[in-house]
């Protein structure tokens, strides 16, 4: 069937009760798990396995998906209220979500990060049904130097994100690349930066290090606040005006397009991820911004653009599982089991060998997304009204959850080490104004970036030629170029010039 | 408290203790028994450890509960297990690495052959090789003939330096006395991806990473690590059936106890795993994702693990891997 009837046809058996109830007992407890920091898609679908591995297939893979990409509309909700971003995806939507709740505009930016996560969604599921088969023969067409020189690319951004200072934002990016690092190599074997100990062999929990960034640094400093209480700044509640203006509205709508397509071809890309798309899409949207001042200040672009990239970026990473049958993630990986295991292959051909089940799947996770729209723009209202509670109370709880949500992970006592030390080091970079998101995404690029350019350079036999002798390679070079040449040029001609603001993130 | 009272409570509490003691292999289990995965939940081994608890269950009579404690490449969970009361309530489900290669390449602060006791192994699924369908060659003889070629180059994928997919791989490598050129990545589904888009020529992996594509008839196997064919792929054979007798190596997961943990508990465990090994609904569920439940007694799986760590230990040293 071609993908309208296949639609059509799966929107008939993803309305059936049982699978309409999985649907919604995905999309809640992703919510749910969304919301609360620390604990991610991970952590929230590991504790319901023992209660899928004995369900109908398609019905555990209708609730999984709903799992997936329901936390990614919960993640931007700490991001708004608190600076403490829900997991990975949604660091980038502190920086404007938050300082947009500080001008009373919290409902304001919780419904866009909404809105922008449904329009996305939906694009998504859409690209899934259209595009899937081209999309995997394109996705193996990405070897080693593809994915070196596209997080380079990635990694470039890093510019972006800081308000303060290049300088500044350059070398925690470079600071993330190094943390990064730690652990045993996978090109040598070596440990490095281990000091003996058997934790750091597999490198520093990059959820731990951002918890404890974002989240313990700014309650320490929430509760420092309360003692100089003429600095203190908490988010304005203003219930008469919860939902967006037509200005906000305005300036989202071409953001939520652009975040869908980006997050969508972004986690297509097999080991990617959704949290790349979200710092992808920021990037882009501030590069092409009118007034890119306002970044960090609030910008309803900065929330809508990567929520909606992360969303879609969620979807996107179905791709290769559906088509390659290859995971890369332990959520994929958990997923793959279940196919394997109802002895349901994988492949470009899915939707042909079976059409009842790629359908089904495909059309709940539209039917979830509507239901998570429904779901989530009602609680914006619940979730502003929780800025009446004063700070320095819901800090303690957040405190609770960003630490219980590490724990839980892993069981290591370690990672709380890790959190604790990671909010020293926030509170002090908060402090010198060093902003903490190019940390995380350097944190996230840098063992994509290392590997990567490792294996090509093995395959070449060290020659750097690798890089732009390969077609996909070459473009994201002339794209690197451009991205770091045309500010150059600007400021050599004294066109214009990024004014830079004071205002931290 | 008078002191008649606290002195009867001695009594009772030393009588507890030491009748509890004396018991405890006759009672055993009698609480629920924790299993130890020293990895995140939702990996190989995680699955296999919760495959194998609903048998276990079954012939323990009490409840099986999964614990992960990931980290330090399996070293965390194993250390976890080691510092644990041996009374027989803790238990590792290990996977190979923390046993015979760990130790070999990073400082652990466990022997495994000392500070842990082995109750039983399970075979595991072994590790494959995959190759493009087009590949022209269709086992390992042919492949070795085509790469002898000059001007020919084998690049062969693992799931990283130091892996068992790794050093199978030189296994083979020095077995057929073939120049292999290693691409390392961070997980076995990306050699997949790199054999299907041609960026290297083969890749070792779990049988079930390689599943969709085998299937579909995007790519082939050319050989089996371990001693038993594939359920999926029955054609393919071993290595040791292609000649490469060294290079043959057995995958397995194993039950692994406190030092310390009296025998009687031990044996009440090998037991369970025992029947729980041949169990008819295990052994299909197993077989659905190609997890072959061979039991192997404590006595047989030593001395394999013994010759697998001592091969790895020279090939470590050989490759310049990990500790220098």
């Amino acid at each position: 069937m071609d993908p309208v009837q296949g639609i059509l046809f799966g929107l008939g058996r993803a309305m059936e009760p049982q699978t309409l109830l999985f649907c919604f007992l995905g999309v809640l407890w992703g919510t749910l798990i969304g919301v609360l920091p620390g604990i991610g898609p991970t952590g929230g679908l590991t504790i319901l396995l023992p209660l899928t591995s004995g369900m109908d297939l398609t019905q555990a893979m209708v609730m999984m998906a709903g799992i997936y990409y329901g936390t990614m509309y919960g993640g931007s909700t700490t991001s708004i209220l608190a600076a403490v971003p829900g997991e990975t995806a949604s660091v980038i939507t502190v920086l404007d979500g938050h300082q947009m709740a500080m001008k009373g505009r919290a409902g304001a930016a919780l419904a866009l990060a909404a809105i922008g996560s449904f329009v996305a969604g939906t694009m998504a599921v859409f690209g899934l049904a259209f595009l899937a088969p081209a999309l995997a023969s394109l996705a193996l067409d990405f070897g080693p130097p593809e994915y070196f020189t596209l997080a380079l690319l990635g990694l470039s951004t890093a510019a972006l994100l800081s308000n303060v200072s290049l300088a500044k934002g350059l070398s925690m990016a470079v600071i993330g690349l190094m943390v990064g690092t730690v652990g045993m190599s996978v090109i040598t074997g070596y440990q490095r930066y281990t000091f003996g100990r058997i934790e750091l062999i597999s490198g520093v929990e990059i959820i731990a290090v951002l918890m404890g960034l974002f989240g313990v640094a700014e309650v320490i400093e929430t509760v420092a606040m309360t003692f100089r209480p003429e600095l203190r700044r908490e988010p304005l509640f203003d219930l008469r005006r919860i939902f967006p203006n037509r200005e906000e509205t305005g300036r989202s709508i071409g953001p939520m397009l652009r975040g869908g397509v980006i997050g969508f071809f972004v986690g297509a890309l097999p080991g990617s991820g959704g949290a790349l798309s979200s710092y992808v899409s920021y990037a882009l949207e501030k590069k092409i911004s009118k007034h890119p001042e306002q970044f960090g200040t609030g910008a309803p672009e900065g929330v809508a653009g990567p929520e909606a990239a992360n969303n879609a970026g969620a979807t996107g990473a179905l791709v290769p599982l559906l088509t390659l049958g290859v995971p890369y993630s332990v959520v994929t990986a958990i997923m793959l089991s279940a196919m394997v295991v109802h002895g349901v292959f994988p492949s470009p051909l899915l939707m042909q060998r079976s059409p009842e089940f790629f359908w089904t799947v495909v059309s709940s996770m539209y039917i979830g997304n509507v239901m998570l729209l429904v779901l989530n723009l009602p609680l914006v209202g619940v979730w502003a009204a929780l800025l009446r509670v004063p700070q320095r109370w819901l800090v303690g709880l957040i405190l609770v959850f960003c630490v219980t949500g590490v724990y839980a992970a892993n069981f290591s006592r370690f990672d709380l080490l890790v959190v604790t030390i990671a909010g020293g080091i926030g509170v002090l970079m908060k402090r010198a104004q060093l902003p903490a998101a190019p940390l995380a995404l350097g944190m996230i690029l840098g063992p994509i970036l290392e590997n990567a350019l490792m294996q090509s350079l093995i395959l070449s036999h060290g020659s750097p030629l690798i890089f732009v002798k390969r077609p996909i390679a070459a473009v994201f070079v002339g794209l690197l170029g451009v991205a770091l040449l045309v500010p150059l040029l600007q400021r050599l001609f004294g066109r214009r010039v990024v004014p830079t603001t004071e205002e931290e993130m | 408290m008078s002191i008649t009272l606290k002195l009867l409570l001695t009594i009772f509490l030393l009588w507890t203790v030491f009748v509890g003691s004396v018991l405890a292999a006759d009672t055993y289990p009698s609480k629920n028994i924790t299993l130890v995965v020293q990895w995140a939940g939702g990996g190989s081994t995680d699955l296999a450890a919760r495959e194998s608890t609903v048998p276990l269950q079954k012939y323990l009579g009490r409840a099986v509960v999964i614990k992960n404690v990931a980290g330090g490449s399996g070293a965390l969970g194993t250390v976890e297990v080691m510092r644990a009361k041996p009374d027989g309530y803790t238990v590792l489900f290990s996977s190979p690495g923390p046993i015979i290669v760990l130790p070999h390449v990073a400082e652990v602060p466990y022997d495994p052959f000392k500070d842990i006791v082995n109750v039983a192994g399970l075979g595991a699924a072994p590790i494959v090789i995959l190759a493009k369908k087009d590949a022209p060659y269709n086992n390992l003889k042919e492949m070795d003939a085509y790469f002898r070629q000059p001007g020919k180059e084998l690049r062969y994928g693992s799931a990283g330096a130091g892996t068992v997919n790794h050093l199978w791989m030189v296994m083979l490598s020095r077995a057929m006395k073939l120049r292999m050129t290693h691409v390392p990545f961070p997980h076995s589904g990306e050699g997949v991806t790199n054999v299907l888009g041609g960026h290297v020529d083969v890749t070792s992996t779990e049988p079930i990473t390689a599943i969709a594509p085998v299937k579909e008839g995007r790519a082939k196997l050319l050989a089996v690590f371990g001693s038993d064919h594939i359920p999926y792929a029955p054609n393919v054979q071993t290595v040791k059936e292609q000649g490469y007798t060294t290079a043959a190596q057995d995958l397995w997961h194993a039950f692994y106890v406190p030092k310390g943990t009296s025998q009687a508990i031990i044996d009440k465990l090998t037991e369970a795993i025992k029947k729980a090994s041949e169990d008819p609904e295990f052994k299909t569920i197993a077989a659905k994702t190609d997890r072959s439940v061979k039991f192997m007694s404590a006595k047989d799986f030593t001395a394999l693990t013994k010759a697998q760590s001592a091969v790895i230990a020279d090939i470590a040293k050989a490759e310049g891997l990990g500790k220098k």
